[in-house]
């Protein structure tokens, strides 16, 4: 079929419209040409110039007769270019395609979503998932009706029964008095739609579903039947099928109609595809008796009507013996694939398994089975919900929602303070954060920890708005980090851990003691708890040294007083003593305190050999007042990733994952945060956005990704190929993640805002899409911005690895471990800072750099993709995503 | 008037009554090709229910109904190609689209067509293979004519 296209297309730019072409049996030529090219060229010549084309496609040159125009006209030839059949059975839908043709169905006059049901041998469970799916479509708002055209096995009217009135007559009976009674002034039509129609209600939506039957089974029935000419029936704009449309569409004004199509390769089946489908369910059992004729009508489908079917695979038996039937038949199923990422991404196909609930009833829809359908649904809704961004951005000025759009570089405070309704995105890791047991906040730079310890410390209310009641009863103090000025910085944290080393004390102490000062100053009753237990000796220094009213910065004699709690035994003894009564006394108001800690990457000197044991100190700390049962007093940690992984100390392995949070854009709180930013910058996306999911702002946070990449699709687009498995969201998150599965927020800005100018720029006729706004084109260069900036901001974050970063687009994006082994050795610069080659290779994982090619046989690593731009780093052996161009914007 | 199918048996004897060797290979070849004309443009007056040419398809069912039908000249693909059923069942024969094609071009697919043929001399093309290809064409005409006209 490929190759006819192909000798098609080349005849069509060498010779238009002069020639007749079609391919016979073993790939025989036919062909006439009428051209003036011929003139005065022997036949030896004028083949010389078309036997190329038809070798280049694969075809054997048959009957090849070419004629100049005088020629042609003295012997009578005439060529037939004109082609406006369209294919009325598969026959003639295979002759067209082995003739290379194609055809478009002209669009329907109304706006009714036609969706067809199909399989190629019965019994599979078709009528089915039509049923379950026209419910659930009724329950998501739609209008629809379900129309038996399995006319020489009806089945929908015995399946969903009329009630009340039983059928007589149905669709057959309709057509036929269309096709064969004459009509004029005195004689009308007898048989009125709202005879063939009737309506059963859902109790559950309180919707109608409107059922169009085939006809009353009997000897009238197949009488009409078999006169009934097929050829006419959807030939012109006049024929019986589309009076019957119109009319449905004046009377009831369905949303979708779902159509039960005949089995098999039959001329109804053919029919009601090749004419009608606009949409199509192939439902089979995995089985190869039906995936062959599944692939072939399947393919002559969407090669010659552009419609390409969603595979079901129905029925599945359960457990082992249905998994193992299905992997045996998907390779059958010819399932379209892309290369995304160097990595295959395969279509879906919609999996429901055997379902003794279905088997056994006999009323629908069957309540417990209906899940299983929901993917069928989704496919519907995301095709209507395309469609609506159409109709709405058709309404709209493009040009002037692209200028709306704002993108501004936003940061915490503002997004805490002014911005936090519009802007804030929870991620899922937000709730976690939360809870008593999470003592360890880790994550990448620009993850958000600083945001999150500001919003806690800071902005109370609002952190409240998003802690669902979480944090009654908990006073949240900051134990260091910006929220307060007062607190010792890392020149201070340099001396003191000059003197503890010289008096051998620990750190362990210091973090306690600082974290006395720091209660004390923030938590009134502590004054009063440390009066009452007589701890006068702590108390008197930390009114004369620590009061608030009087210090407001950090100076020497804050040093060395704390320096004193730490050092003098006693002083210590009673830090200890305060902690415990302060625990409590909260016990008895049943209140908690949490002491959270921020910039500790900063103010504790990086690469220092104290780093480990300053920091180990106040991990044990916080283990050690958890051993001692002070549970109302909780330390929460925000600390870069890297350093927590290299991070040694006594009991590290009781700060396992229950203890510990890796701060993480997932998917869902990245496309989240996509939808805010795009609404959240622009009032007319906004209301956009509210016109295609009104009061989804509210329940944002509860979307699942299905619906978010939904959401976000008047932004960006939603498939990067029609029905391939292959999202934008998606490709955008991965494209903006690093090895260690880390994405910035940030980055995200930088791409919308770059997407946006680049949108702009480009041509918004006819070729600018029209369903979203930021074409394919702007989101590459988007993310070459957002790269540039990803790279900047590691150089910056790793001095320790300039040289590497210099020089990394010698490497390539894919090489072995030799060729970095030989790069490291080379530089100097990454030959003193890691002195073994491990190292040097687990600080490239660790900083989510390196990726392992774990299956590539020539390489072992790989350079995250966010990289790549920003690096101007070469790219081998994977595919380049910028060349990608999805079909809806070429 | 044109009568086809008479011309397609009249030639046919022609061919049959020039002696059988090489100096009349080029008229076997010419006149073989102008019967299967003859038969094909007889079929195609049969097929669409009509009696000239010019007049319009009373085939009922056919992509053609209601439309001229026009003399397809000296083009034998054309001919077929106006007979929709006729030419479904030719192209799922490879057997006889070569044959055809042998008929078209007696001496080869790079020369001239069997009109044409008229003002070469002589030629020492062998008339075994041409006339299984004539054999073949016309019977398959026949056979197919009882199951479509």
């Amino acid at each position: 079929m490929k190759a006819a296209i192909q000798l098609r297309k080349a005849l069509n730019q060498k010779f238009p419209k002069q020639f007749e072409l079609d391919i016979g049996e073993g790939s025989f030529v036919l062909l006439t040409i009428i051209s003036n090219q011929f003139e005065k060229l022997t036949r030896k010549e004028r083949l010389e110039q078309v036997e190329p084309l038809i070798n280049n496609a694969g075809l054997t040159p048959g009957i090849i007769e070419l004629y100049t125009p005088e020629e042609a006209t003295n012997e009578g030839v005439t060529l037939q270019t004109k082609d406006d059949t369209f294919p009325l059975s598969w026959q003639d839908a295979a002759a067209m395609l082995s003739a290379g043709k194609t055809s478009f169905a002209k669009p329907p006059k109304h706006p009714i979503k036609r969706i067809v049901f199909y399989s190629y041998k019965g019994g599979v469970g078709r009528t089915t998932a039509l049923i379950q799916t026209a419910f659930q479509l009724a329950r998501q708002g739609k209008r629809v009706v379900l129309v038996d055209m399995d006319v020489e096995a009806p089945g929908l009217q015995a399946l969903l029964p009329s009630i009340g009135k039983p059928v007589d007559e149905g669709l057959i009976d309709y057509l036929w008095e269309r096709q064969t009674c004459f009509f004029d002034e005195h004689h009308q039509p007898k048989i009125e739609l709202t005879n063939i129609i009737y309506s059963i209600k859902d109790s559950q939506s309180r919707r109608d579903l409107f059922i169009v039957p085939a006809g009353k089974i009997g000897q009238r029935y197949l009488q009409r039947l078999s006169i009934l000419s097929t050829t006419h029936l959807f030939s012109e704009t006049t024929d019986p099928w589309y009076q019957f449309e119109e009319e449905l569409w004046n009377q009831y004004q369905p949303d979708i109609m779902l159509i039960d199509a005949r089995t098999g390769l039959n001329e109804w089946g053919g029919l009601s595809l090749l004419r009608l489908a606009e949409e199509a369910f192939f439902v089979l059992y995995p089985s190869q008796q039906n995936a062959e004729g599944v692939c072939f009508i399947r393919d002559i489908l969407k090669e010659l009507n552009g419609v390409q079917a969603k595979l079901v695979l129905s029925s599945i038996p359960e457990g082992a013996i249905g998994r193992s039937l299905v992997e045996k038949i998907e390779p059958y199923l010819n399932l379209d694939v892309i290369i995304s990422e160097g990595e295959e991404i395969k279509e879906d196909v919609i999996r429901i398994p055997y379902l003794p609930d279905i088997a056994a009833s006999y009323q629908f829809p069957v309540e417990n089975a209906l899940t299983w359908y929901t993917p069928l649904v989704n496919v519907l809704l995301e095709v209507s919900g395309i469609e609506k961004i159409k109709e709405v951005l058709a309404e709209s000025d493009r040009l002037e929602l692209i200028r709306s759009l704002n993108f501004p570089e936003r940061n915490a405070a503002s997004i805490l303070d002014t911005d936090f309704d519009a802007i804030f995105q929870k991620t899922a890791d937000f709730d976690r954060c939360l809870e008593d047991q999470v003592w360890v906040i880790r994550g990448r730079k620009g993850t958000g920890k600083s945001t999150l310890y500001t919003l806690f410390t800071q902005h109370r209310e609002n952190a409240e708005k998003r802690s669902r009641g979480r944090l009654v009863n908990v006073e949240i103090i900051s134990g260091h980090g910006v929220s307060n000025s007062f607190k010792p910085n890392a020149d201070v944290f340099s001396d003191i851990q000059k003197k503890i080393n010289a008096d051998d004390t620990d750190w362990l102490s210091l973090w306690r003691a600082y974290a006395v000062i720091r209660l004390y100053q923030s938590c009134p009753e502590f004054s009063d708890i440390i009066k009452k237990a007589k701890l006068s000796g702590l108390y008197s220094r930390l009114q004369y040294n620590f009061n608030t009213t009087e210090y407001t910065v950090w100076e020497s004699k804050h040093t060395a007083k704390l320096l004193e709690f730490v050092t003098d035994i006693k002083l210590n003894g009673l830090c200890r003593d305060a902690i415990t009564h302060l625990n409590s006394n909260l016990k008895t108001k049943n209140q908690k305190i949490w002491l959270l800690y921020d910039d500790l990457d900063q103010d504790i000197k990086e690469n220092t050999p104290w780093q480990k044991e300053a920091l180990g100190g106040l991990m044990r700390l916080i283990y050690d007042t958890n051993n001692n049962s002070l549970y109302q007093i909780r330390f929460k940690v925000f600390l870069r990733e890297d350093i927590w992984s290299n991070l040694i100390f006594t009991n590290k392995s009781h700060f396992g994952d229950a203890r510990t949070l890796l701060l993480q854009w997932g998917t869902e709180d990245f496309f989240r945060l996509a939808y805010r930013l795009a609404i959240g910058g622009s009032e007319k996306f906004r209301s956009l956005a509210n016109r295609m999911a009104p009061l989804v702002e509210n329940t944002l946070d509860e979307s699942n990704e299905e619906s978010l990449r939904q959401l976000l699709s008047p932004l960006w687009g939603l498939r990067r190929q029609k029905i391939q498995n292959a999202y934008v969201s998606t490709w955008v998150y991965s494209r903006l993640t690093d090895s260690s599965g880390n994405t910035y927020p940030r980055s995200l800005t930088i791409l919308l805002s770059r997407a946006k100018e680049v949108e702009l720029q480009q041509p918004q006729g006819k070729s600018a899409p029209n369903d979203h706004l930021l074409r394919w084109n702007s989101l590459t260069k988007g993310l070459e911005a957002a790269s540039i900036e990803r790279c900047d901001a590691i150089k910056n974050e790793y001095p320790e690895l300039s040289e590497f970063f210099n020089n990394i687009g010698d490497l390539g994006s894919l090489f072995s471990e030799k060729q970095l082994k030989d790069f490291w050795q080379k530089s100097t610069q990454l030959h003193t800072q890691f002195d073994a080659f491990d190292t040097f290779l687990k600080r490239l994982k660790d900083i989510g750099m390196l990726q392992d090619k774990k299956y590539s046989q020539k390489y072992n690593y790989a350079i995250a993709n966010i990289y790549i731009d920003g690096f101007n780093i070469r790219t081998m052996g994977q595919k380049n995503n910028s060349a990608q161009v999805p079909i809806s914007d070429a | 008037m044109e009568d086809f199918a008479g011309a397609y048996l009249a030639r046919k004897k022609d061919i049959f009554a020039l002696p059988n060797d090489q100096n009349h290979t080029i008229a076997i070849f010419h006149l073989g090709g102008i019967a299967v004309e003859c038969r094909l443009k007889s079929l195609l007056l049969d097929y669409h229910k009509i009696n000239k040419f010019a007049e319009i398809s009373n085939r009922p069912k056919d992509p053609m109904y209601n439309q001229l039908v026009i003399n397809p000249g000296h083009g034998l693909s054309i001919a077929l190609k106006r007979m929709s059923d006729f030419y479904k069942k030719a192209k799922s024969d490879s057997q006889l689209l070569k044959h055809l094609q042998t008929i078209l071009y007696p001496l080869g697919s790079t020369e001239v067509d069997y009109i044409s043929l008229r003002y070469i001399p002589q030629t020492t093309q062998s008339q075994e293979d041409w006339q299984k290809s004539f054999d073949y064409v016309c019977g398959w005409l026949e056979k197919n004519e009882k199951t479509i006209v």
